[in-house]
C-alpha cells in the first residue's frame, strides 16, 4: 500500500470538490475537504502550515466557481492562559449533585468523529456529517474498516436525522439491528426515536452550581429554563483547551454539552448565544439549547464533556 | 516552451472591456498578446502617468507574471466551466464593487479583496483561460521540486476527473498514479474504482489540445507526427484501446 500522503489527498478531495461544482457541493456548507483537513490535523499527520495555503486556495477556486462554502484560514482567537477555577455560586436548592468522571480513552481518530458529531458550538442547520472526516481518516489509516468503532458510528447514522449523518452508502458498514455496545450512551438516547418529540412544561429552575475542573474545563450554571419546544442551560465556562483547528469556519469546540433525563432520553446543546469570550475555546457565557424535555422526566442530568473527562451534574425536576 | 502541444492550435480571442472601448485579447502559437495596443511598454508608461490601468495591458502583465504560478493551476478551469472573478462573489451573495451589500458580516477577507488581474484572465470566456492553464503546465512540468511535484499531480488529477465526468456522465472516485510510463485507464478489481496512469504531460499534449473526450473515447496520450496528424491513444468505455489518427485539432 503507497504511503499515505495527507497533502495530496487533501489537494485531490479538493479537485474532486471543484470538478463536482456547484450542484454537488452546494448541498452541505460544510464540506469534505474542511471536515478531512480538521480530521488529518487533528490527528496529527497534516501540518496546519501546510493545510491552511491548499484550504485558502480552494476557497477561492470554490468562490470563482459560485460554490462559496469555505473562507481563507482564520488565526485562532486568543485562549486563556488557563482554567481558571470560577466563582463559586450560593446553591439554589438542595438536591443537585456536582461530580467528575474520566471516559473511556478512545483513539484520537474516532474521538474526532464524536466530537465532530457532537460539537455544540455548531448551530448551523447544516451540521459536519462526518463523512469527510472518516473518509480522511480511513485513507490515512488511522481508522481500520474493521474497528467496532465504525459498526457504532453506522448505527447512529442508521437512526439519526439525515442531515446530521447523510445516508450515503459506502462509507460505513450496513447499520445493525441493534446498537453495539460500542455506540456512546448519548448517541443511545438521542436516537431512541423519542427525543425531538416532546412538548415541555413551562418552568425555570435555579441550579447555581460550579464544577472541578476537569480536563482543564470549569463550568458553572446558573438557570435551566424549560419552554414547550426547547430547553437552555445559562452557563459559564473557563478553559485553557485549545479550539480544534479549522479554517474558514469558526474553530470547533474542545467541549461538547449534552444532557440526559431519567427517561432514557438524550440531548445534546448548541450555543444560542454567547458573551465574553469564544465558544469555540469553551470560555466566556452564554446560552445553550436542547430540544424540548421529557415533560414525565424526574431529573436531568447535564453532561458537558470533552475527548478525555466529562463533569455530572444531577439536577432534580 | 515546447512547441510541440500547441503548434496546430487555431488561434483564439476574447473581448474585454479596456477603459470606455472594447477590445480584442489573441492567443496565438503560445503568445498572448493585445492587438489593440501595438507598443505595450509605451502604454505602460502612459497608464502610470495617468493613473489609470489599462485592462488590455492589464491582462497581458498578469499571463507573464503568473506565467510558473501553480496558482493557476488551482483556480483555472478543469473543464470549459464558466468562472467568476472572486471579489463578486461572498458568501453566494452578488454584490457591488464597494461592497456594499453584505451578508451576516461573514464576508471572506478574500472574497473582499481587489480584483487581481489573474482571476480576469482566467475569466475570460472561451478557450483562452485553458490555453494559459496548459502553458503554465507545460512551464513547470519535468521541475525538480517534490513539493511542487503533489500541486501538479493534483492539477493533473483535477483536468482528468473533469474529463471522465464529462465521458462517463459521472462524478465519480479514481485512482491516478502519475508517471512516465505506459498510459492506461483499468479497473482496480479490489475498490471497483477506475485507475489511470498518466504523465503530466497529458495535461498539455491532450487536456490542453482539447482532444481529452474524443467521438466518445477517453484519450490517454497524443502525439503529433511528422505529417502533422495527430495519433491519440485512446480508450471506449469497455476500456478496450484504440490507437486514432486525426488531420489536426
Amino acid at each position: 500500500m503507497p504511503e499515505f500522503d495527507a497533502e495530496l489527498y487533501l489537494r485531490r478531495l479538493g479537485e474532486r470538490e471543484v470538478v463536482a461544482g456547484a450542484s454537488v457541493s452546494r448541498r452541505r456548507r460544510h464540506g469534505d475537504l474542511w471536515e478531512a483537513a480538521s480530521a488529518l490535523v487533528s490527528c496529527e499527520v497534516l501540518d496546519p502550515a501546510v493545510a491552511a495555503p491548499v484550504l485558502d486556495g480552494y476557497a477561492v477556486a470554490f468562490a470563482m466557481r459560485g460554490m462559496p462554502r469555505i473562507a481563507p484560514a482564520q488565526p485562532d482567537p486568543p485562549r486563556q492562559p488557563r482554567a481558571a477555577p470560577l466563582e463559586p455560586r450560593r446553591p439554589a436548592s438542595g438536591g443537585i449533585d456536582v461530580s467528575t468522571e474520566q471516559l473511556r480513552p478512545a483513539s484520537p481518530a474516532i474521538a474526532h468523529i464524536w466530537q465532530l458529531l457532537s460539537d455544540f458550538t455548531d448551530i448551523d442547520p447544516d451540521p459536519a456529517s462526518g463523512e469527510g472526516a472518516l473518509r480522511a481518516l480511513l485513507a490515512a489509516g488511522l481508522i481500520s474498516r474493521q474497528d467496532p468503532e465504525l459498526e457504532a458510528l453506522a448505527w447512529v447514522k442508521g437512526h439519526s436525522a439525515p442531515e446530521r449523518l447523510p445516508r450515503r452508502a459506502g462509507w460505513l458498514p450496513a447499520a445493525p439491528e441493534t446498537p453495539p455496545a460500542t455506540v456512546p450512551p448519548g448517541w443511545r438516547g438521542l436516537t431512541n426515536g423519542r427525543t425531538g418529540a416532546f412538548i415541555g412544561v413551562e418552568r425555570t429552575v435555579p441550579v447555581q452550581v460550579v464544577t472541578p475542573v476537569f480536563d482543564g474545563v470549569c463550568i458553572a450554571v446558573d438557570t435551566l429554563t424549560s419552554t414547550p419546544h426547547t430547553f437552555a442551560v445559562e452557563l459559564e465556562m473557563s478553559s485553557a483547551l485549545p479550539s480544534r483547528p479549522v479554517w474558514g469556519l469558526p474553530a470547533r469546540s474542545p467541549v461538547s454539552i449534552w444532557a440526559r433525563d431519567d427517561r432514557d432520553n438524550a440531548y445534546l446543546g448548541h450555543v444560542v448565544e454567547w458573551t465574553g469570550g469564544h465558544p469555540e475555546l469553551a470560555w466566556g457565557s452564554g446560552t445553550v439549547e436542547f430540544t424540548a424535555l421529557d415533560p414525565a422526566a424526574g431529573e436531568l442530568v447535564l453532561l458537558p464533556q470533552t475527548a478525555r473527562a466529562r463533569a455530572v451534574i444531577r439536577i432534580p425536576l | 516552451v515546447s512547441a510541440s502541444w500547441f503548434s496546430e492550435l487555431a488561434p483564439v480571442t476574447a473581448a474585454i472591456q479596456c477603459g470606455a472601448d472594447t477590445h480584442t485579447v489573441l492567443w496565438r502559437d503560445g503568445v498572448f498578446s493585445t492587438p489593440d495596443h501595438a507598443d505595450p511598454e509605451s502604454e505602460r508608461a502612459l497608464a502610470a502617468l495617468a493613473g489609470e490601468p489599462c485592462g488590455c495591458i492589464e491582462l497581458l502583465d498578469a499571463w507573464e507574471r503568473h506565467a510558473t504560478d501553480p496558482l493557476v493551476l488551482m483556480l483555472g478551469p478543469r473543464d470549459r466551466e464558466a468562472l467568476e472573478p472572486r471579489d463578486r462573489v461572498i458568501w453566494g451573495l452578488r454584490v457591488t464593487p464597494t461592497g456594499a451589500s453584505r451578508a451576516r458580516g461573514s464576508v471572506a477577507p478574500e472574497a473582499a479583496a481587489p480584483t487581481d488581474a489573474l482571476d480576469r484572465l482566467l475569466c475570460l470566456t472561451g478557450e483562452i483561460p485553458r490555453r494559459y492553464v496548459a502553458t503554465v503546465a507545460d512551464a513547470l512540468a519535468g521541475r525538480d521540486d517534490p513539493a511542487l511535484a503533489i500541486s501538479l499531480e493534483a492539477a493533473l488529477y483535477g483536468r482528468l476527473g473533469a474529463s471522465l465526468r464529462r465521458w462517463s456522465g459521472q462524478i465519480r472516485w479514481f485512482g491516478l498514479e502519475m508517471s512516465d510510463g505506459e498510459p492506461s485507464l483499468t479497473r482496480d478489481p479490489e475498490w471497483n474504482l477506475l485507475a489511470a496512469t498518466l504523465p503530466f504531460s497529458w495535461m498539455t499534449e491532450v487536456w490542453g489540445r482539447g482532444v481529452d473526450v474524443v467521438d466518445d473515447e477517453l484519450t490517454l496520450s497524443a502525439h503529433r507526427g511528422s505529417t502533422g496528424t495527430l495519433t491519440l491513444l485512446t480508450v471506449d468505455h469497455a476500456l478496450v484501446t484504440h490507437t486514432r489518427t486525426r488531420a489536426g485539432v
